[in-house]
């Protein structure tokens, strides 16, 4: 009898032991060595399994930060899918209701679902398929849709979803639907869809999420959980071409907004069911045992009978499990900003600087681009600026001339490169991405 | 006891239902709110019939077709309006009144047709001998709420005659989807 209770309390646990990609790939990517971060979370991004969404949805976002934009694509398909998915096994949503919430396939709040399709439409975007970018831009509008919150306005708050919906549509020969995109969000600006410059910045890290750990947490069986904003230095950027400033960029859309619009009303009532059961099953084995211990001490002899009734009330409580799903896609930034300037067609300086609250530049996250190549039609630039790790790792254009790049030396911007020694060692450099051959960075080669 | 025997082989048994068969083509086992394979194919033989009963459609001498594009307005980034097109072709031609130009055969010329202007165009039917254009557009339109998504998908297509610009011939088809995400969905 024991024994099969302990087989079934094994297989109970290893249902929950599908893994996620490992901490080091998160380091990894914190410290920009984005080979290493995708060389240890490919094996758990291949794996069909609960994580699968959240695991792709990482990887992609890994290949992405480092430019590795077609290695990314495949990956944030993938997640995609599932997100988006209405068809669910009965299992499924069996386990989560009844047992752990994070028992359930990972398909993430509405803004990490939008967020997957967005970085797929800006990869369509630069490789100038713009119809295809567009389906994956409204997709990523359509997926936060599903969100309320007190502001009437904030139905269309992925304000940088219309932004470039409304760019490909004018790109596309469609100026009107534009119009009516770039009107959706009153924080869209109509000239970001017609200049010939778009410019996105991404800052900050998304919240992480986390149980609640504290006295309440006795009372909750530690069913709901939080979101811990990580603090960011960076309030806005400027854009300086040629060493003139020309536009400053603000905060557009940002992840913990969003996650403060999302109501899972469902899925907080479920939680709060099981708490109760929870709390049912545990008062039954309190009062098993009571009942037990009072019969013992009568010497009725049923001692093992009622130890056995508490043991089976005590599996019973252990079995209901309440814990929330922490799991999140803690690598998204938590800020995009948009912006746009029509710049002359040809080769230019382009320095995004970055400013505290009190308007002090943060000088250690300026980053600068040389010989910048600017086409007169349309120009995607895309930054990252949540990094202050680049460490000695350098970037380059292919433009910059030998001289040029050792006359920068001294510029923090320009590090010589440590000799690789062995595959391990072999890392995407990171920023300028749109300046990177694509299949030089799809071999993981360095400049 | 006995329960938790039954418990024990039903999770046995989990992993012995057969997992590949063979599947009829217009079986669909998983409904979800994108367009299935049978969509396309019975829009394909709508459409197809329909541009034979037009009456551009003649015996005496076969239309030369050119395939354009299909406009990409749904929310499939990986949306394939080539197979869709290919299977109108094959019933067309299957009737004798229609020939279509492979576009591999004139890549360079046929491609950049969709950027080209109406005299450009023009100037390239004469040259193929092209007598209509094939185009559409694929819509889709959503609506999401309380945890459930709504998806009407209009699929349109028309004929253009090269030398005119004229539409001589448009028809559509229509589907809509409904999809219910599970309790919990995050």
């Amino acid at each position: 009898m024991i024994k099969n209770i302990i087989i079934i309390l094994v297989l109970f646990l290893l249902v929950g032991c599908a893994a996620q990609i490992p901490k080091e790939a998160e380091e990894a990517f914190y410290m920009n060595d984005f080979g290493k971060a995708a060389k240890l979370s490919q094996p758990c991004a291949n794996k069909l399994n609960r994580n699968f969404a959240l695991n792709n949805a990482k990887l992609g976002l890994i290949y992405f930060t480092g430019g590795g934009y077609e290695l990314a694509f495949s990956p944030f398909l993938n997640a995609g899918k599932v997100m988006e998915r209405t068809v669910t096994s009965f299992d499924n949503s069996f386990w989560s209701a009844v047992s752990r919430e994070d028992f359930k396939e990972f398909k993430g709040e509405p803004f990490e679902r939008s967020m997957c399709h967005w970085y797929r439409g800006i990869i369509h975007y630069r490789r100038g398929d713009y119809e295809n970018a567009l389906a994956a831009f409204r997709r990523a509008i359509d997926a936060d849709k599903d969100t309320t919150s007190k502001n009437d306005n904030d139905s269309f708050d992925f304000a940088a979803g219309y932004v470039m919906a409304a760019r490909c549509y004018n790109l596309l020969g469609e100026p009107d639907t534009a119009d009516t995109y770039a009107q959706r969000s009153e924080k869209v600006d109509k000239e970001f869809c017609y200049d010939n410059s778009i410019f996105i910045i991404e800052c900050g890290d998304s919240p992480l999420k986390q149980r609640e750990n504290d006295i309440k947490d006795i009372w909750s069986c530690s069913a709901f959980a939080d979101y811990i904003p990580r603090k960011s230095r960076i309030e806005y950027a400027k854009i300086f071409v040629d060493g003139n400033e020309r536009i400053r960029i603000n905060k557009c859309t940002s992840t913990s907004f969003q996650l403060s619009c999302n109501t899972e009303k469902v899925a907080n009532t479920i939680q709060s069911i099981k708490i109760g059961a929870k709390w049912t099953v545990r008062i039954c084995a309190f009062a098993g045992a009571f009942t037990g211990v009072l019969i013992a001490t009568k010497g009725t002899g049923v001692a093992a009978a009622s130890a056995a009734g508490i043991g089976a009330a005590l599996v019973a409580g252990a079995a209901v499990r309440t814990e929330a799903d922490v799991r999140v896609w803690d690598l998204l930034p938590d800020n995009i900003g948009v912006g746009s300037l029509d710049i002359e067609p040809g080769f230019h300086n382009i320095a995004v600087c970055f400013y505290s609250s009190s308007n002090l530049e943060l000088e250690d996250w300026r980053q600068v681009y040389y010989y910048y190549p600017i086409k007169r039609e349309d120009n995607l630039i895309y930054f990252r600026a949540t990094f202050n790790n680049f460490g000695s790792y350098k970037f380059i254009t292919e433009e910059c001339s030998k001289s040029f790049l050792e006359s920068k030396l001294n510029s923090r911007h320009y590090i010589e490169i440590p000799k690789v020694n062995k595959e391990s060692d072999i890392r995407i450099i990171p920023l300028a991405p749109a300046l990177w051959k694509e299949n030089e960075v799809d071999n993981f080669t360095i400049f | 006891m006995k329960f938790i025997f039954l418990f024990i082989i039903l999770i046995c048994l989990n992993g012995c239902s057969p997992v590949n068969r063979r599947m009829g083509l217009d079986e669909n086992l998983i409904i979800d709110t994108d367009l299935t394979v049978s969509d396309l194919k019975a829009t394909a033989q709508k459409i197809s019939r329909s541009i034979a009963k037009s009456k551009i459609s003649s015996k005496d001498k076969p239309q030369r077709i050119v395939f354009m594009e299909i406009e990409n307005r749904t929310f499939d980034d990986t949306f394939d309006s080539y197979n869709l097109l290919s299977q109108i072709r094959k019933t067309l031609i299957a009737s004798n009144n229609f020939e279509f130009i492979d576009r591999k055969q004139f890549p360079e010329i046929l491609n950049n047709l969709s950027d080209s202007n109406l005299e450009k165009r023009k100037e390239i039917a004469k040259l193929m001998n092209v007598d209509y254009f094939l185009t559409g557009r694929a819509y889709a339109h959503s609506i999401r709420k309380e945890g459930a998504r709504e998806v009407y998908y209009r699929l349109s297509f028309r004929l253009t005659d090269a030398e005119t610009g004229g539409i001589v011939w448009c028809d559509d088809d229509e589907y809509k989807y409904y999809g219910k995400y599970e309790p919990i969905n995050r």
